[in-house]
């Protein structure tokens, strides 16, 4: 299995830079995710690896080896498209076996390999079918047995389950899990849905207009981003405006715009008197009925609204200018729209991110 | 890719020099200063364009072709159009086969439609009458009428005639307000190709000729039969001169891209289709 | 706008008047057709197959229709292989350009057929361009006869109609789906191979498409053979034209019309048969 190197690669189209000096080191066998919103260059980037578009500066390796001049055909590469792009003339059999005829398989080879892959998605038996004939989670899993039939070096996979259902965008994530792990292929895969990434990936690159914010485990994406739009595209989150005061033993004093002085754990490169974004997922803010408090992190803040949404149940509050959202999978003894709560959470579950505004 | 692009650059520039060989041998043809007619011309003189006044059955017919080619524009707009907006926005039985009925006489020779004619017109009496030209070319400019109103529409987003209703338009304000002005495009390309067609006909004006009936293609066509001096060349001349008149006329105002469908369709409902 | 009537109130004066125009005339020269002629009444009644089977038992037009139908073909051959490269390289352009050569593909077709097939006899004529320049360069001293042939018909023909084919054939690869051509090369297919194994299938509907055009007007064919022809290389249409205006055998020339027409509307049929079997039949669906 190869690697996967990207160093400053830059892509521009006219005065619109869609990828700006992006690096990424994918190892042998590892799943990546590019993640971003729409416009965020993670196509592009992929269309690069795969030699549709030629970066105008950086380098791309492939097992070491520079890319760069060498045509799509040559790359030994494996694709899934958004919209598969079966050859709609082709019978799922000859989809499949396109790429071994390019390579020179011979015959008994090929229809061995076809069949093997097809039982790998579970699509043995559908060979003599034609791409209209299938459904879209079937034509899917057509496009990834043909991407994987010819045992590329690496997996592209581009938004792959965007146009299945929910449910079935479930069952064929755990599958692509699976068939990823057995195979111990290389992959690199974009998207924009969070919950993908998060269930797919060993890691996942946040991007935004064409750079790379944070590259990390989902984890570690979720746990501690690092800037104010990988905290806020990753899930939800708090965010609150404030400025640290003081350096102590267990942590940095923060004060936060809104009134209360609040603990957080030090973060590299902030210190007193920077403007900072205490970042807590609302999962771990608790709500209790307004009472005089006990010490730690607190809050007062009156409740806008409660929304139950099945596991859990999703609370939009208010304090002064600054909103808050809170869940929690216990709905019993909310206080209701209207009245007054104090939200607490540990330092531990907190996070400061450098702060812009102010 | 860019050997290909090299090879299939340099095919098609010969296919379209191909193209316009005849049309430029032509124009290069017809001044001529010599008695009779060869390429490459000898002499260079325009004594031949000066020559056509001197035959006014050139003008006279082109004076009839006009004539024929405004009128059958016209009314083949005036009777496709709301044909071609019963086809579209209608679903109702026998409309794929209305449709085809009027697209038809495309698909039939010219010469069947010539010969029938001809026969119909004499048993009815309208021969020799430019009553007889402009019906016949009727039948082969509604056709083109009804496929260009016809694709006008259907690349129009059907639920902006909704909105407008839901706005408090009348069937008939909606249609004028927002129908029209979106398929103006098609009609006026189907009012400017059924006027091109019936001009250009040869085929049909042919078997309705008559002495007060002959269009110019007729008129050049049996010329053309018996010998062709410099004199016809310099009338066909003006004759292309006239018609890239109109095309560039029918370009500026419309585009010609838009109307065959290369190019995109103009609403983005109609475009994500 | 779902009321029932109100389509058919549209339609009643464009159907009526075109109903009037086309159908009865057609009609009308059906029934000329299974009439005989008389040189003094034009036709007289008594409906009988004599003038079709006059036609079918002659070698002689039999032949006519065998040359018809060979040049239509022979025509329909040459625009697809001319045609081809320049609607590829049509749909490779992009912008102003695209729009400049649409417009250099689609302007002769707004220009009289007359005046086209005009320009052949003067570049094919004794004193045209192809004579006068093999004359000058020294390689002929007689001009070559090279009007009134087949072959002349064939150029002609395929002059006037080779821009249907490649608008036809270049709107068929602008609906080619870009990633499956992406997916060609990532399998490893080369330029070579991505045009012959996906894009030249997936454009068939186009080919088709353009091939039938061509073929039913090149079978329809009047001025060009007439012009390029002449009464020597004679092929249906001008028969029908000669035996209708000429001789004024109005129920003769009916019958050879409707043959061609037969003819025409047959080879369609057999045609599309032919695609609906076929092995990129799924490319049609």
């Amino acid at each position: 299995m190869a690697t996967v190197e990207l160093e400053g690669v830059s892509k521009a189209y006219g005065a619109h830079r869609a990828v700006h000096e992006l690096s990424l080191a994918v190892a042998s066998g590892e799943s990546v995710a590019l993640l971003g919103p729409s416009g965020c260059g993670k196509t592009t980037t992929l269309n690069m690896i795969a030699g549709f578009l030629d970066p105008d500066a950086g380098h791309i390796r492939i097992d070491g080896r520079p890319v760069s001049g060498v045509p799509p055909y040559r790359r030994n590469i494996g694709m899934v498209f958004q919209h598969y792009a079966l050859f709609p003339h082709l019978t799922v059999a000859d989809n499949l076996a396109f790429g071994l005829r390019m390579r020179k398989v011979d015959r008994s080879e090929i229809a061995r390999r076809v069949g093997g892959a097809l039982d790998l998605v579970h699509m043995g038996g559908l060979e003599r079918r034609y791409p209209r004939e299938l459904s879209g989670g079937q034509q899917q899993r057509v496009a990834l047995a043909r991407a994987l039939v010819v045992e590329p070096a690496v997996l592209l996979l581009d938004e792959p389950l965007s146009n299945l259902d929910a449910k079935l965008r479930q069952a064929m994530r755990e599958e692509i899990v699976d068939l990823q792990q057995r195979l111990g292929i290389t992959t690199i895969f974009v998207t924009h849905d969070q919950e993908e990434a998060l269930a797919i990936a060993r890691r996942i690159a946040v991007m935004d207009a064409g750079r790379v914010e944070q590259i990390g485990t989902p984890e570690a994406i979720y746990g501690r981003p690092r800037t104010e739009f990988v905290a806020r595209f990753i899930g939800e989150a708090n965010l609150l405006p404030g400025e640290v005061v003081g350096s102590e033993p267990g942590g940095l004093r923060v004060r936060i715009d809104v009134g209360p002085l609040i603990l957080a754990p030090p973060e590299a490169g902030i210190k007193p008197g920077d403007r900072v974004l205490v970042m807590i997922r609302p999962e771990k803010v608790h709500v209790r009925p307004a009472r005089a408090g006990a010490p730690g992190n607190r809050i007062e803040a009156t409740v806008k609204s409660v929304s139950f949404l099945g596991a859990v149940t999703r609370c939009h509050l208010t304090a002064g200018a600054q909103e808050l959202i809170v869940t929690t999978g216990d709905p019993a003894n909310l206080p209701a729209a209207g009245e007054r709560a104090v939200l607490e959470w540990g330092v531990e579950d907190c996070r400061l991110l450098a702060g812009s505004r102010g | 890719m860019r050997g290909r692009l090299s090879f299939l650059g340099v095919w098609s520039w010969a296919v379209y020099g191909f193209v316009l060989a005849p049309i430029v041998v032509i124009l290069l043809a017809s001044l001529t200063a010599a008695e009779y007619t060869s390429f490459p011309p000898q002499g260079l003189s325009l004594r031949w364009y000066l020559e056509i006044p001197r035959h006014p059955e050139f003008l006279e017919s082109l004076w009839i072709s006009l004539v024929v080619a405004v009128v059958s524009g016209t009314l083949a707009t005036a009777l496709g159009t709301p044909a071609a907006l019963a086809l579209v926005r209608y679903r109702f039985r026998g409309r794929e086969l209305l449709n085809g009925f009027f697209l038809s006489p495309l698909m039939l020779p010219a010469v069947i439609l010539g010969v029938a004619l001809l026969q119909f017109y004499t048993r009815a009496g309208i021969t020799r009458t430019p009553l007889a030209l402009v019906c016949g070319h009727l039948v082969i400019t509604v056709p083109y009428v009804v496929r260009l109103v016809s694709a006008s529409l259907a690349g129009m987003d059907p639920s902006l005639e909704r909105a407008a209703l839901i706005l408090g338009a009348t069937p008939w304000k909606a249609f004028t307000r927002v129908t029209l002005p979106l398929v103006a495009p098609g009609v006026i390309a189907g009012a400017a190709f059924a006027t091109i067609v019936s001009f250009d006909d040869v085929s049909i004006a042919l078997f309705l000729a008559s002495p007060k009936t002959t269009t110019l293609p007729v008129r050049i066509f049996t010329y053309i039969e018996q010998t062709f001096d410099p004199l016809v060349t310099a009338v066909c001349s003006l004759l292309v001169l006239l018609t890239a008149a109109a095309v560039i006329v029918i370009e500026r105002s419309v585009g010609l891209g838009r109307l065959f469908g290369t190019e995109e369709a103009a609403t983005p409902a109609a475009r994500s289709r | 706008m779902s009321r029932p009537a109100t389509p058919w109130l549209l339609l009643a004066v464009p159907l009526a008047v075109f109903g009037a125009l086309f159908v009865l005339p057609l009609a009308n020269m059906l029934l000329l057709s299974l009439q005989t002629f008389d040189r003094t009444t034009g036709a007289t009644g008594g409906l009988t197959l004599n003038n079709y089977g006059k036609f079918l038992g002659d070698p002689f037009y039999l032949g006519i229709l065998g040359r018809t139908l060979k040049l239509a073909a022979l025509a329909t051959c040459v625009t697809l292989v001319l045609g081809y490269p320049v609607a590829f390289h049509l749909h490779l352009s992009t912008g102003r350009r695209r729009a400049y050569l649409t417009l250099l593909v689609l302007a002769p077709l707004l220009i009289s057929v007359v005046v086209r097939s005009f320009g052949w006899l003067v570049i094919l004529g004794p004193n045209g361009l192809v004579n006068s320049t093999l004359r000058g360069a020294g390689v002929i001293s007689e001009p070559l006869r090279l009007l009134y042939t087949e072959s002349a018909i064939v150029l002609g023909l395929t002059h006037v109609f080779l821009s249907f084919m490649v608008l036809s054939i270049a709107t068929a690869l602008g609906r080619i789906d870009p990633a499956v051509v992406r997916a060609a090369q990532i399998l490893g297919a080369n330029p070579v191979q991505t045009f012959l194994r996906v894009i030249l299938p997936l454009s068939l509907p186009g080919v088709a498409a353009g091939s039938l055009i061509v073929f039913t007007l090149s079978m329809s064919a009047f001025i060009t053979p007439a012009l390029l022809g002449g009464p020597r290389v004679k092929v249906m249409s001008y028969l029908a034209y000669q035996q209708t205006l000429l001789l004024s055998d109005w129920p003769y020339g009916s019958a050879i019309a409707f043959v061609l027409l037969a003819l025409t509307a047959v080879s369609v049929l057999l045609y599309l048969r032919a695609l609906e079997r076929g092995r990129f039949r799924m490319v049609f669906r």
